[in-house]
């Protein structure tokens, strides 16, 4: 699990973060006591620090490049300060990135995790799914079911995706469209239906039938 | 200056002139001085007097030409009497210490007002900073009890949000000063911040955006332009049909410029208010009838874009469909118009 460190010296904000996060399936460690930071910080040895600017005692751009001096860690700032010039510096003084406040909770969560896998280079979480039998090859875009395959266009894929992760459980279709608009495909209602129908036939074309349940007034559930 | 205008300033002179000179007839021919003398003494009199008068017009003509040559090059133009020369004659003088006196209080007064509005700039950002702090934390608490209810509260905070923003870049715009900086920015990160910022509320009522081949690199403010972009995609949803709604974006390249159409399938815009959206405080029929309106966002769009040498323009026809189209220069060699 990785391990963020947030600097914020806003309580609400740091508290609601550190839920958001943790829901998030990140491990937080927050700074409470803004003395000498940057060696609170190094001691925890976070993956990736999500740093405020305006802080007591030192500022966040301080903190960064004292940090830098002596490691790599990733670092997000994170701020109100909505000014290119303020970014510019973050960028200059070595922040890997810089989300202004309010941040929007998808772009922030995207960017973190675009962060850490550049970073740590982590792999593909998987890139085979399986349930029932039947295998939804994520590098491929394909479904395999005994010696049947079939190819998935880039909505199908994301949609089976989730479907997939969420097995046995009922999700509703606004949850199926939120996440496909995190994604980058803007469907409303009717393009879900027909991308669920869709998915039916596929699965009907490899041998698959009655897979993707529809609970009335509910959503699907597979 | 006219020769006939100045004639008819100077008529009294010309006047008296012609007194005096019928008295000394009268006074030469009493005298019985003989009548070709009279003619000489008379002729060299006006010679002399037309002469003068000529060169004195001459003068001042070129004296007004040369101020108003200077006048015409000043930006500044309150600045004028720190640059013209210091006249000798009585008379110039008097008129160039008043000139001096008016413009020293005008440079005051402007001086006094630019540190204010600069002042009340510095205040309305370090503002704005404060108020985005309980506003994140606000979204946050939201986004961490997610319910109907804070759906509803997450709604109308964004739209605080919105308007927060709107009076941080009219301060910007109002303050001459670099707030912003052009690099290369690529649209679809652009375009895909703004829908994700508006994906709740287009979620929720059901909405679509369509969106082809933007992917493509021009030369913009990041920031800035994600601002514009919001402003247009908000009304689109403001100005909303009830069902069915759709959002094309797509953008058109040529060798200079990169076309960005955000068009959907609204309200629509009157003919007769089209040629008008842009202009302050502009709510046309749909802001009165529909939502809250300030006539505040396009106008900002519009300003935005020349700032930045962009071009932005809407296109529309009532009950079907509102297209913006925003000119973005592909290069970067372009001067920013300041």
């Amino acid at each position: 699990m990785f391990k963020i460190m947030i600097v914020e010296d806003d309580q609400e904000i740091r508290e609601e973060l550190k839920i958001l996060l943790q829901n998030s399936g990140y491990e937080i460690k927050l700074i409470t006591d803004f003395e000498n930071v940057d060696k609170q910080i190094l001691e925890q040895e976070p993956h990736l620090i999500l740093l405020d600017i305006n802080l007591p005692n030192k500022s966040g751009y301080e903190i960064c490049s004292k940090i830098r001096a002596k490691s790599k860690i990733p670092i997000i700032f994170v701020t109100s300060r909505n000014n290119s010039m303020d970014e510019l510096k973050g960028i200059m003084i070595g922040g890997d990135d810089y989300i202004e406040k309010p941040y929007n909770v998808p772009i922030l969560l995207a960017r973190v995790q675009n962060l850490l896998n550049r970073v740590y280079s982590k792999e593909q979480d998987v890139s085979k799914l399986e349930y029932k039998e039947i295998t939804l090859d994520i590098l491929k875009s394909q479904l395999i079911y005994k010696e049947n395959k079939k190819e998935l266009t880039k909505t199908e894929l994301k949609t089976m995706y989730y479907l997939f992760k969420n097995a046995d459980k009922i999700i509703s279709r606004t949850e199926i469209i939120d996440y496909l608009w995190d994604n980058e495909i803007y469907a409303d209602d009717n393009s879900l239906s027909v991308i669920i129908t869709r998915l039916r036939e596929r699965l009907k074309e490899i041998g698959v039938e009655n897979l993707i349940e529809t609970k009335r007034g509910m959503g699907y559930k597979i | 200056m006219n020769f006939g205008r100045y004639v008819k300033d100077k008529i009294n002179y010309i006047l008296s002139f012609i007194v005096y000179g019928l008295i000394i007839i009268f006074f030469l021919y009493a005298m019985e001085i003989s009548k070709d003398i009279i003619i000489i003494v008379i002729s060299i009199s006006f010679i002399f007097a037309f002469t003068g008068f000529i060169i004195s017009f001459y003068n001042k003509n070129k004296t007004f030409k040369n101020i108003n040559n200077i006048i015409d090059k000043l930006d500044e133009k309150y600045l004028i009497s720190e640059i013209i020369n210091k006249p000798k004659r009585e008379e110039k003088l008097a008129y160039y210490n008043i000139l001096k006196k008016a413009n020293k209080s005008m440079i005051e007064n402007v001086t006094d007002i630019k540190n204010h509005q600069k002042e009340y700039k510095e205040y309305i950002e370090s503002w704005v900073h404060e108020i985005k702090i309980p506003i994140t934390s606000a979204k946050l608490l939201c986004e961490n009890n997610k319910n109907d209810i804070t759906n509803k509260i997450d709604e109308e905070v964004e739209e605080i949000n919105n308007y927060v923003e709107q009076v941080l870049f009219y301060a910007r715009l109002e303050q001459v000063s670099n707030d912003f900086m052009i690099k290369e920015i690529n649209l679809q990160n652009v375009v895909k911040n703004v829908i994700l910022r508006n994906k709740k509320i287009m979620i929720q009522n059901n909405m679509k955006v369509d969106i082809e081949n933007i992917n493509c690199i021009c030369y913009s403010d990041e920031k800035w332009l994600e601002f514009i972009l919001n402003q247009i995609i908000i009304n689109s949803i403001k100005y909303k049909k009830l069902n069915n709604s759709t959002i094309w974006i797509s953008v058109e390249q040529d060798k200079d410029n990169v076309k960005l159409k955000i068009r959907d399938n609204g309200l629509g815009i009157k003919k007769s208010e089209l040629g008008r959206i842009f202009d302050k405080g502009f709510t046309g029929s749909n802001g009165r009838n529909h939502k809250r309106s300030t006539g505040i966002g396009l106008y900002l769009c519009k300003r935005l874009c020349t700032e930045l040498g962009m071009k932005i323009f809407a296109d529309s026809n009532e009950g079907e469909y509102t297209e913006i189209v925003i000119l973005i220069p592909r290069v970067l060699s372009y001067k920013i118009l300041r």
